[in-house]
């Protein structure tokens, strides 16, 4: 076990070091510098090239990166170009929102799971059919369209949503959570309930379940004890793939909702070229995804026992 | 939930379709499953007359309507469906109809390049990884994993200020952010088909590793290629409206139903026939790829036989 | 590119407003006076005498401010809040006459109008400390530390030296004497020395005052601030003239506009200062709110930039056919829903030195058409444009975060179109749009520009010299004469000789056409009909923000 991660560890290093140089190129050929720098135009060009210059932005893009490596090394990701903050704070201040919503929309989002089950047991009946139907008509809207709509709808109407913000103290929090949660974990339902349900279908298809229901075993200990095993490989997978998506989750809906969060912060920084910022939010992503398939690898290792890491 | 967690799910079934079977009449056989539904069949019928219409749009536009969907009269902005008008005009006098007709083209040519590209790559690139282990699947596996770290929004926002992508542009570029999902279950399924007899068998006979690959590994992976592309598609023409929204979608002059959608919003206090005429189209066209696709999955799993 | 930049010079510490503009734009502020003359109540459609307490909520849409250090940011949301803890200076523009008259201080001006000797009122610090010319003089030694890296401060180059007498007296000379030597001299907004300078002074991880001022001058004080969510302001008591009557004022920040707009429909916000000309109507039709428009006198201006290296648009005629193909009223029509007005030679008509007889180039297709027929192009049968062969191909750049210039660029493809031109217009992202103008190659033809006003025409010059190529001159325009016409008109006293100076330049502009002025956008707000005491003047409607009460 431990050889494995040793083995992983290492290899996620090297991914973040790639994944980092790779955006770290990208950024730097994109035209346009930043905005910060062109903001006052009033200035002739000398004073763009000074800032340049100060911010080390003129030398070759090689050393460039090696200066950013030796800073991030010493866990320093450089001030932001807008305000001069440390980078890694403003994404910090940023990220217990995102983390809030997204996690809120993830624990909903299980809902999905017994709801497949339910539609694996009742197959072909309507149950199954109308779940089929609301499961794929709910992923061809996009989500962020029916926010807005429903945003602009329930003002005419019941004007019970708050339209901005995260709101102060715990209600009022929960009050402004409803909806973008809401929204956001119909996605999950969607796919876990399918997923739950082909998984359970493959799994009650097996001889081994024939071979516990002839013994005598009720349905119900025949599907709680082989079903819920397979329920937890579905969550652990999804979850992984989550947890990856997590920091730019939603740009499109924290717009909507005016909900400070990471995701638009990445949108801003990349429209106004701040590069501390970007490569902060880039390299907490990627950690964000190894550590979520990280942490799914090992679980499968628990939960299914023909798995081994060695 | 990402589009890449719902292909997840149908791969995982579809691959279990891989059995002992000669791939062709394991094919036909699903088919003939697959029409005698109702559901799946009107979906299909439905999307072949979206894209006829949509591809005969110019000439529908010219002989049929008498209308040019770029033009506008300044003077005839914001007008409700009307019999002049059936879907009313927009913020530039502009007939919706036709635009909508032309918008469809651009938005099922995205959606059909994304997929295309997307697979060509993903299947190469997977065939490639799961049949030649060692170096060569490390290093596919390696590009693989750094493409899908990357946060997609990021790359689509660099990548469009240099490309200032016009239709085909965009494509290439969800294309270039799509293929590794595609890539990895590829050679997921590619992996446990090179274990089997039948490639033993043919490597013994004296196959080139290319044949093997093309003959024998490919239609096996079919299945799960196919229902991959439906949800691309579908997926591709979501994403476009996102990015249309953001900005960074299809420019104008040249309409798409993404596009179209975003603009109307700022209209949708005083025009609501702006924002409903494009996002109808898009849920009706997304839902029956997604609908065919998914029972299309269905039809190609042998656990799901009755 | 957005250059409100002097506008927020000059008006830093005047109130700012944030306007809308969708992406991550730079907004055109419009600075506004923070002004308040002290008999002065005669608010019209005022409901009865003021009356303290109450709270009003506040819109701003798209990006939040960056932080209240007035010296280290440039963009407008920054620029509004910094206005309102910050709003004391030494003038103010009177709402009437817009003419300056004392704020902070009386003055007067040397014979030679080089001296500016500045004496203080009796002004506090909201912890009770007196705000005195040291304060003043210690924050302008800060900022033209080039290690301070202020933004604007090039600005300050026109002081020759800046003391302190006592005090209270404040003697400010500058290298010569400018028309626009009072703003020249009230130039700096003055920060709390004995606060400030125990703190480094652009770190914000070390100087806790940069995003959380504790000791303030304005009319509000910071109580919080969630950035990208809301901040929230309390009635600074203190404030050295009246304080203001709304207790506490909450900014609240939108992702997108048309949530802003539902949000003043339902009554959860008071005052939306960043709607888009398509909801006017809707906007006027509210029951629970008033629109109030106006033109300001430090507004906008849109414009077709013309590049003029490429040798197809050096032929005067060309652009004169440009300018008369450019349907101005039907562009405020698409563009700005009606609006705006039309603009001739690069000066608002609220500017004190507007020359109205210009040419106008009132869209006239058929003296279009003689004009390039005069420039060598002649249809072809393909009623193409054409001369030696080649159709006449002009590419058009605009960045796709502005709504209204990217409709401008349908139409005009369309209508140029029309005249056989084939207009290839291109919608870049904002930072893409700026370097493709301003650096090599500069591959560009047309393109759709913003321009901010200022009161004082002495800054506009910038746009029209070679020093500011390719930055804020990015179309090549080089006129000696126009440049030195701006240098005389800057020294001249005689109002009437100025008007002519700076008369002539519009005309000289308006001849030779370097780009094609299109039309000023006037400014609507949204205010919920329980605030009351707002005074429309072209200042906008925030200079008596204290003077604003919430009726029941």
């Amino acid at each position: 076990m431990t050889h494995f991660i040793i083995r992983r560890a290492i290899q996620s290093f090297l991914l973040l070091i790639g994944v980092s140089l790779v955006s770290f190129f990208i950024q730097r050929i994109a035209p346009g510098g930043p905005s910060a720098f062109t903001e006052n135009p009033r200035l002739p060009a000398s004073y763009a090239l000074e800032q340049r210059h100060a911010f080390g932005l003129d030398q070759p893009l090689q050393v460039q990166y090696a200066k950013w490596l030796w800073q991030v090394g010493h866990l320093n990701f450089g001030r932001s170009f807008a305000d001069q903050r440390p980078a890694m704070d403003k994404i910090l201040d940023r990220l217990p929102n995102t983390l809030e919503l997204a996690g809120t929309a993830l624990v909903l989002g299980l809902l999905g799971i017994p709801i497949g089950i339910a539609a694996a047991l009742r197959r072909g009946g309507i149950f199954d059919q109308s779940l089929r139907l609301v499961t794929v008509l709910g992923n061809a809207i996009p989500t962020w369209w029916l926010g807005l709509v429903i945003l602009i709808l329930s003002v005419k109407t019941v004007d019970i949503f708050p339209l901005a913000g995260v709101g102060d103290g715990l209600f009022d929090r929960i009050h402004h959570l409803i909806l973008p949660a809401l929204l956001l974990a119909i996605g999950g339902w969607l796919v876990y309930s399918r997923y739950m349900r082909s998984e359970l279908l493959e799994v009650l298809g097996q001889d081994y379940v024939r071979t516990a229901r002839a013994k005598g075993l009720t349905e119900r200990t025949v599907i709680l004890s082989h079903a819920l095993r397979n329920a937890m490989i579905v969550i652990i997978t999804l979850l992984g793939s989550e947890l990856a998506g997590l920091l730019s989750v939603g740009v499109i809906m924290e717009s909507v909702f005016s909900w400070p969060g990471t995701g638009r912060l990445l949108w801003e920084s990349a429209l106004s070229r701040d590069y501390p910022v970007l490569m902060a939010e880039v390299v907490l992503g990627a950690t964000f995804v190894i550590l979520g398939n990280f942490l799914a690898d090992i679980a499968y290792g628990f939960v299914d026992p023909r798995i081994k890491y060695e | 939930m990402t589009q890449a967690a719902t292909t997840e799910a149908s791969l995982r079934e579809a691959g279990a379709a891989q059995e002992s079977y000669e791939s062709q009449s394991y094919l036909q056989l699903s088919w003939r499953r697959l029409r005698r539904q109702r559901g799946p069949m009107l979906a299909l019928a439905a999307l072949i007359a979206i894209c006829v219409m949509t591809i005969a749009s110019p000439w529908l536009d010219e002989s049929l309507l008498h209308i040019d969907p770029n033009r506008g009269l300044i003077s005839e902005r914001f007008q409700a469906p009307s019999a002049q008008h059936f879907l009313g005009t927009d913020d530039f006098g502009r007939d919706q109809l036709a635009r909508l007709l032309v918008a469809g083209r651009v938005s099922l040519a995205i959606g059909l390049m994304v997929a295309g590209i997307s697979l060509t790559f993903g299947i190469a690139m997977g065939l490639i990884a799961g049949y030649y282990p060692g170096l060569i699947d490390d290093g596919v596996n390696a590009i693989i994993q750094v493409v899908l770290n990357i946060p997609l929004l990021f790359i689509l926002i660099l990548l469009s200020t240099l490309f200032h992508p016009g239709v085909v542009g965009l494509s290439i570029i969800f294309g270039i952010t799509g293929w590794p999902g595609i890539a990895r279950q590829v050679r997921g399924r590619v992996l446990s088909e090179r274990q089997r007899d039948y490639v033993l068998a043919a490597l013994v006979a004296g196959a080139t590793d290319l044949r093997i690959m093309y003959r024998h590994i490919l239609p096996n992976v079919f299945s799960v290629v196919l229902v991959i592309a439906g949800f691309g598609v579908g997926g591709a023409i979501l994403g476009e409206a996102g990015l249309s929204y953001l900005g960074l979608g299809v420019q104008v002059p040249t309409a798409s139903w993404g596009n179209m959608l975003s603009n109307a919003l700022n209209y949708f206090e005083s025009a609501w026939w702006m924002v409903v005429a494009p996002g109808a189209a898009i849920v009706v066209t997304v839902f029956c790829i997604f609908y065919f696709a998914d029972a299309l999955r269905d039809a190609l799993d042998p656990h799901l036989q009755d | 590119m957005e250059a409100n930049y002097w506008a927020r010079v000059l008006h830093r510490r005047q109130l700012g407003r944030r306007r809308f503009l969708a992406g991550a734009a730079a907004a055109a502020g419009a600075g506004l006076l923070a002004a308040c003359s002290k008999s002065n109540n005669n608010a019209p459609g005022s409901a009865g005498p003021a009356k303290r307490g109450g709270s009003l909520t506040q819109a701003s849409v798209g990006t939040d401010a960056k932080s209240f250090h007035p010296y280290l940011t440039t963009d407008s949301p920054s620029a509004a809040y910094q206005g309102y803890v910050y709003g004391v200076g030494l003038s103010q523009r009177d709402p009437k006459s817009l003419e300056q008259i004392p704020f902070g201080a009386t003055w007067t001006v040397s014979a030679d109008k080089k001296t500016y000797t500045f004496t203080l009122k009796d002004i506090k610090w909201s912890d009770g400390q007196p705000l005195t010319t040291d304060d003043f003089v210690w924050t302008y030694q800060q900022a033209i530390k080039p290690e301070n890296k202020f933004p604007y401060v090039d600005n300050l180059d026109l002081i020759d030296s800046y003391v302190a007498g006592d005090p209270r007296t404040l003697v400010v000379t500058l290298k010569d004497a400018l028309t626009v030597g009072l703003e020249a001299a009230d130039q700096i907004t003055p920060l709390p020395r004995h606060i400030w300078e125990k703190y480094p002074w652009g770190d914000p991880s070390k100087n806790p005052e940069i995003n959380n001022p504790s000791v303030i001058s304005g009319m509000w004080k910071l109580k919080e601030w969630k950035q990208e969510d809301h901040a929230t302001f309390q009635a600074n008591d203190a404030y050295f003239d009246s304080r203001p009557n709304i207790d506490q004022m909450t900014v609240q920040v939108f992702g997108t506009p048309e949530v802003a707009f539902q949000a003043l429909k339902s009554g959860k916000l008071d005052f939306n200062p960043s709607m888009q000309p398509a909801d006017y109507k809707n906007a006027k039709a509210l029951k629970g709110a008033t629109v109030y428009e106006w033109y300001p006198a430090v507004g906008q201006w849109s414009y077709i930039g013309i590049n003029l290296r490429r040798p197809a648009l050096q032929d005067v005629n060309v652009r004169h056919a440009l300018a008369y193909a450019s349907d101005r009223k039907g562009l405020i029509e698409a563009a700005a829903f009606g609006l705006a007005k039309p603009i001739y030679a690069g000066f608002v008509q609220e500017s004190p030195v507007y020359n109205g007889s210009v040419e106008h180039y009132d869209f006239d297709p058929n003296k279009a058409r003689d004009l390039l027929k005069q420039a060598g192009y002649a249809l072809d049968s393909n009623k193409r444009l054409v001369k030696d062969g080649k159709q006449l191909g002009l590419k058009l750049l605009y960045p796709t975060s502005s709504k209204p210039r990217e409709a401008i660029a349908t139409i005009l493809k369309q209508q140029l179109g029309d005249l056989g031109i084939n207009v290839d217009i291109e919608g870049q992202e904002f930072q893409s749009y700026v370097s493709t103008i301003q650096s090599p190659p500069f591959d560009w033809d047309l393109q759709l520009g913003v321009w901010s006003t200022s009161i004082d025409p002495y800054w506009a010059s910038n746009l029209w010299s070679e020093k500011f190529v390719p930055d804020l001159n990015s179309g090549d325009y080089i006129n000696k004469q126009v440049e030195s016409l701006f240098a005389q008109g800057s020294k001249e006293f005689d109002e009437a000789k100025r008007r002519q100076i700076y008369g002539q330049i519009q005309q000289i502009l308006a001849n030779e056409s370097p780009n094609v002025f299109l039309y000023e956008p006037l400014t609507f707000v949204g205010m919920s009909k329980k605030v009351q005491g707002i005074a429309v003047s072209p200042l906008g409607i925030e200079y008596n923000m204290n003077k604003w009460f919430i009726s029941s």
